[in-house]
């Protein structure tokens, strides 16, 4: 070659050179135009194009046409043609068409439509062992046939191989390019710095995170920037640990574990101008052989995710929160909560007021097959729960299938509530309201049974007591027209019998001693039989009169005397029994109708000696106690007897309930016990069994012995029970000169012998009406008029107010007798009136005593 | 063959234009060391090195010494010299210090560096003006050894470099940040003007449970689903991509709610597909022949399990206020309903109403 010749291609490769020095990457299109350029300074051709092939079957065509603009597919994808690949890229040579139109080849037309001639390089680069390999074809078209053959192949082979050395590495840099590009604009802030730790290099997003421009950024020491971990591992000990072991070849990177952050300590953005703390995510990448950049990191602002798990955290928190709450709910409320396996219908879960409520541990409970099922503790409860159980899954099993919108469970659909008595470990039975619903999901299947047991021990004994009232009202009613017509021939023959002893012990009638004495002793026991009927139609009424009804005739009692009085009552029948002790501390009086605390004390004390066997033997004992803390008396009756079984222990005060055979009681001693002590205000119970006398506690099932009865009775002059001042009636007085009563009584048999009994000392004058009562008061005075008061026509009452109008001395003079309960009305008539009344039925002595008070007063008065 | 002066100075040029063409970015070592040696070819200098202003007062120094390995702190830091500043910089002309012993500038003054020349590194703008960006620095061992030098023809190599410099930089930078995604957790789909993918970082091919050779040439669609608006990625590129000149490039993140599902096959052996919700960033590339768009695509899967567990929390405090109202108001109110909650949620394990589905 000569010097011009070769000066020619150094230059012509000088141009070409400059070209791909000016652009890093060819593939673009102003580059491309350029290098044409170049080239056509060595050659004439038509058309040039570089194709790079993209996996085995094709190619990318980056083309220019002399004279004309880029095309717009400016790399656009063409298939791969075989002959080429087989020319250029498997034997490395230029392949030569010189006249298309023979059809050796018809790929240019995906470059050049119109060539007629052209000829394709291979691009070459070599490896570092000297051998080459083909990595694209650099193709030139010509109009002319033959007009590839002007090229000069060594130059262009020349040219070829210079592009193959660029090529690999402009299709990087523009790859590069683009993934640097993202990386600007990315959302992730970059901070890059170099050997000495001096930020050398930031993104937009970091200019944004850090709130400072890029020139106040660059040059920073990193360290003033990123805070360290917690484990003191700054960003500099972190590209470190990244870079170990790196070879110059290499980069490292480290990402920091999701959990693991720094602090980013960034300027506000704010006009304050303060500092503020970002915690980040970063991925620190060390690059080994940056003379610029020692390390990368890449920041991901975590306020969010930190604000996001601060709100995981404190909702978690709060459903612990609520969790224990509703455990403490769960477990707290007055109800029995359980979940049943819908499966087996075992329980899975019960909370602990059952265990409180039924006696037995909850694990034990939880891992008793059928637990609850036997807790029910009759048969009707059993067959209640197994339907409801029942009824819950047949509802499961009904719901919508999966897919289709949850219905929970409507409350309609809902197995309706039953109620049965439950039993409890070493207590009385109680009695539950249960409701058992299904569980669904969301997509509506059955995934377990729940339900509820409502304690209605309390609602139930009320309601049942409430009927019982009901009845026993109806009794009480019943009861006090039983009572009247009873208490007349009661009356009567009480009298009789008072006048049949007189006579038998009149001067006329002589009897054998031995007979005498039975005949008294059959008057007396007549005596007691009238007044035991008529004791219990009394009681009777009990329950037909309200509670206020008695506060007119509350006294106030000595408790211990009437203590007294009932031992003295009962003395016979205890002491074949048992041993009586007593011990009476001295007590405050208590306000009670008269006589009704003796009643009830007689009955615990006949029940107490009722409960102890004959054959139980001498060391038996009943103990009446008294007490008192100021505010309250305690009377207590204590047997060793028979005891009293737990399950029962609740139903005893129930009317009609006994244990005892038909001759020895009615049942309704107990009840009427408590009506007489609740109504005082006071409060009366039983415990039963007790502790043995030795101290040992027998409270083995099945076993009992010995019961104690409290009465608890507000003490007068406390609370409620402020005492009236009692009245003292004067001594009565025995009239002088007989009296002259007038006996208004329409049942004659009763008016006959109170004739009979009263005439002995006074002058009786019988009315048999009010009406006739009242012609005979025309007629002349009284001194007493004894005056039934419920009588047919005109009653008692209204006869004692007419004459009340006509002559109030005369209305001064009447007494009253009845033998029934007397009933508001008549409770509030004998109040205004201030007359004495007579009970049918009455002794002859307790009429006499009552005429000699009357008349005594009557003449007392100016 | 004896080469005229021309075939010299073109030679020579070539040379130092063959190194810049196979590096696009001179200021890594071995790429400089070529440059030194295509240079060492027509001028037998000691020390070779590139300045570059780091700040005003700073430079930062690639250089290469001959005979001797790269110094450890290759673009490492130094003051930058006012006489330099003054003559290289500001009147654009070489400075020559023919003894450095005479005290102009010291700090050269060592045993590589008697002489030495510093060329103004110069580009042009589009107007024509020229500016200053760098200096290139040749040192002797010899007082006046810096005579030798073609000052026209080094002068040449130095605006050759010049017009790669900048580039260089930016071309340096492009490598590192692209480094980064590609080693980055958050995955990356190219695809042309056709929708065929071709391009994906290595976390693509984890979050698509394909191998390379098989993601080139997907069309984009069949890897990333629509949004609820039916918008798929083609769509969002465009819309991108409206209104951009060549010069620009386009983006545009999806709101943080707005996502899209990527179909992934299960990288278990039965190669199932799978749905990934995954956040996308869309950028639309103005003048890229072969990529139209870039999608970068962040894996949301942990984010929605714990938007879900988030929200299942939240279901059940409300769940758990309702059956306490309904507990402290009427004890036999309705059953809870039934809501499957989080592991964390703790005991009750068995309660009504815990977690026990």
């Amino acid at each position: 070659m000569t010097t011009s010749g070769e000066t020619a291609r150094l230059s012509a490769l000088n141009a070409v050179l400059k070209v791909l020095v000016r652009h890093a990457n060819l593939l673009q299109p102003q580059p491309f135009e350029e290098l044409a350029d170049a080239v056509a300074e060595l050659v004439s051709f038509h058309r040039i194009a570089l194709l790079v092939p993209e996996g085995s079957d094709h190619r990318r065509v980056y083309a220019v046409t002399r004279g004309l603009a880029s095309p717009a597919l400016f790399g656009r994808r063409a298939p791969m043609v075989p002959a080429v690949v087989r020319r250029v890229y498997v034997e490395q040579l230029p392949l030569f068409v010189d006249d298309t139109r023979q059809g050796q080849e018809s790929d240019r037309a995906t470059i050049d439509a119109d060539a007629l001639s052209y000829v394709v390089f291979p691009v070459r680069v070599g490896d570092t062992e000297g051998a080459s390999r083909v990595i694209a074809e650099l193709m030139l078209t010509f109009h002319e046939v033959g007009g590839a053959r002007q090229v000069p192949v060594a130059l262009m082979q020349e040219v070829a191989d210079v592009l193959g050395s660029t090529l690999e590495r402009a299709l990087r840099l523009a790859r590069d390019r683009r993934l640097a590009m993202i990386l600007k604009t990315s959302g992730d802030a970059m901070l890059a710095w170099d050997r000495e730790g001096r930020v050398t290099d930031a993104n937009a997003a970091a200019l944004v995170l850090t709130g400072r421009p890029r020139g106040q950024l660059i040059g920073v020491p990193i360290i003033e920037l990123l805070g360290p971990m917690a484990d003191g591992r700054g960003p500099l000990e972190l590209a470190a640990s990244a870079g170990r072991g790196m070879s110059s070849e290499m980069t490292g990177r480290v990402a920091l574990a999701p959990g693991v952050r720094l602090d980013l300590f960034a300027r506000s953005m704010s006009s304050s101008r303060e500092n503020r703390r970002i915690v980040v995510a970063a991925t620190i990448t060390a690059m080994a052989d940056d003379p610029l950049v020692a390390a990368h990191a890449l920041l991901r602002d975590l306020t969010q995710v930190v604000v996001a798990e601060k709100e995981a955290a404190q909702r978690l928190s709060r459903i612990h929160e609520l969790e224990e709450q509703h455990r403490t709910l769960l477990d707290n409320a007055p109800l029995i909560i359980f979940r049943l396996d819908p499966r087996t219908a075992e329980l899975v879960y019960l909370n602990r007021h059952a265990e409180r409520l039924l006696g037995v541990p909850m694990e034990e409970a939880l891992a008793t097959p059928g637990f609850l099922r036997a807790a029910h503790a009759d048969p009707e409860g059993v067959q209640c729960f197994d339907s409801a159980v029942a009824r819950a899954r047949a509802i499961g099993d009904a719901q919508p299938s999966q897919g289709e919108p949850l219905q929970v469970t409507p409350s309609a659909s809902r197995p309706p509530p039953y109620e049965a008595r439950l039993s409890r470990r070493n207590d009385d039975a109680i009695t539950a309201r249960g409701t058992i619903y299904p569980l669904l999901s969301e997509r509506g299947e059955l995934v377990a049974i729940e339900g509820l047991l409502v304690d209605v021990s309390a609602e139930h004994a009320a309601r049942t007591r409430l009927i019982q009232n009901d009845r026993l009202a109806t009794l009480g009613t019943l009861a006090a027209g039983v009572a009247h017509e009873i208490n007349n021939p009661a009356a009567f023959i009480l009298l009789g019998l008072d006048m049949l002893d007189r006579l038998l012990k009149g001067a006329g009638i002589t009897m054998e001693p031995a007979a005498a004495k039975g005949a008294s002793e059959l008057l007396h026991e007549l005596r007691d039989s009238i007044r035991r009927i008529v004791d219990i139609a009394r009681d009777l009424r009990l329950f037909a009169s309200s509670p206020s009804q008695d506060n007119g005739r509350r006294t106030v009692i000595d408790v211990n005397r009437t203590v007294e009085s009932a031992l003295s009552l009962t003395r016979g029948q205890i002491i074949e029994r048992a041993q009586l002790h007593r011990s009476l501390e001295e007590v405050p009086p208590v306000l009670m109708d008269d006589g009704r605390l003796a009643q009830v004390l007689v009955n615990l004390l006949v029940n107490a000696a009722q409960a102890i066997p004959r054959a139980y033997g001498r060391d038996q004992r009943i103990t009446v106690s008294t007490r008192s803390d100021g505010q309250t008396v305690e009377i207590e009756v204590r047997d060793t007897g028979v005891g009293i079984p737990r399950e029962i222990l609740s139903r005893i005060w129930q009317p009609f309930f006994t244990t005892k055979s038909a001759d020895l009681g009615t049942g309704l001693g107990l009840a009427i016990s408590r009506e007489i002590v609740e109504r005082a205000g006071g409060r009366i119970w039983a415990e039963s069994p007790l502790p043995r006398l030795d101290g040992s506690d027998d409270n083995a099932e099945g076993s009992t012995s010995g019961a104690r009865f409290v009465i608890s009775l507000p003490a007068a002059g406390t609370g409620e029970s402020e005492a009236p001042t009692p009245i003292l009636s004067p001594l009565p007085q025995v009239p002088a000169t007989r009296a002259r009563v007038l006996v208004v009584e329409d049942e004659p048999s009763l008016a006959k012998a109170l004739a009979n009994e009263l005439g002995r000392l006074h002058h009786v004058i019988l009315a048999s009406s009010a009406a006739e009562a009242l012609t005979q008061m025309e007629g002349g005075s009284f001194d007493v008029v004894l005056c039934d008061l419920r009588m047919p026509g005109m009653s008692g009452e209204a006869l004692y107010t007419r004459v009340e109008q006509i002559d109030q001395v005369h209305a001064r003079r009447f007494i009253f007798m009845t033998g029934v309960g007397f009933g508001a009305d008549v409770e509030r008539f004998l109040a205004a009136a201030g007359r004495p009344v007579l009970e049918k039925p009455f002794s002859a002595d307790a009429a006499l005593e009552a005429i000699v008070k009357v008349v005594s007063r009557n003449s007392a008065k100016p | 063959m004896i080469k005229s002066g021309e075939t010299s100075r073109l030679s020579a040029v070539n040379s130092v234009l063959k190194v810049l063409v196979r590096h696009a970015n001179l200021l890594q070592p071995q790429p400089f060391e070529e440059l030194a040696d295509a240079v060492a070819e027509f001028v037998s200098f000691r020390r070779f090195a590139l300045l570059m202003p780091d700040e005003p007062e700073y430079r930062r120094v690639y250089e290469v010494t001959q005979g001797r390995a790269l110094p450890a702190q290759f673009g490492r830091r130094v003051p930058a010299l006012p006489a330099v500043v003054q003559r290289v910089y500001k009147e654009q002309l070489p400075l020559f210090v023919h003894d450095a012993r005479e005290g102009q500038d010291g700090n050269r003054a060592d045993a590589d560096a008697l002489s030495y020349v510093v060329f103004p590194v110069r580009v042009s703008d589009t107007e024509g003006a020229r500016r200053v960006i760098a200096e290139l620095t040749l040192t002797f061992h010899e007082v006046g050894g810096a005579r030798q030098v073609q000052v026209a023809l080094m002068q040449e190599v130095a605006d050759i470099l010049g017009s790669t410099l900048e580039r260089a930089v930016r071309l340096a930078r492009d490598r590192r940040l692209a480094m980064i995604l590609k080693t980055s957790g958050d995955a990356m789909l190219a695809w042309d003007s056709e929708g065929r993918v071709t391009d994906a970082n290595a976390a693509a091919l984890v979050l698509t449970g394909r191998p390379r050779g098989q993601l080139i040439g997907v069309p984009i669609i069949e890897l990333l689903g629509p949004m609820a608006d039916g918008r798929g990625p083609l769509e969002l590129a465009a819309s991108a991509g409206r209104g951009m000149s060549s010069e620009m490039t386009g983006r545009v993140a999806l709101a943080p709610g707005v996502r899209l599902d990527l179909f992934a096959r299960s990288m278990s052996s039965s190669r199932e597909n799978r749905r990934i919700v995954v956040a996308a960033t869309i950028t639309a590339m103005a003048d890229d022949p072969l990529v139209a768009a870039h999608a970068l695509l962040r894996d949301l899967t942990q984010v929605v399990l714990a938007e879900q567990e988030a929200a299942k929390r939240l279901t059940r405090i409300h769940e758990l206020e309702d059956q306490q109202r309904q507990i402290l108001l009427d004890k036999s109110v309705a059953p809870p309903p039934v809501v499957d909650a989080g592991a964390d949620a703790g005991p009750p394990t068995s309660g009504p109403g815990g977690p026990t589905r």
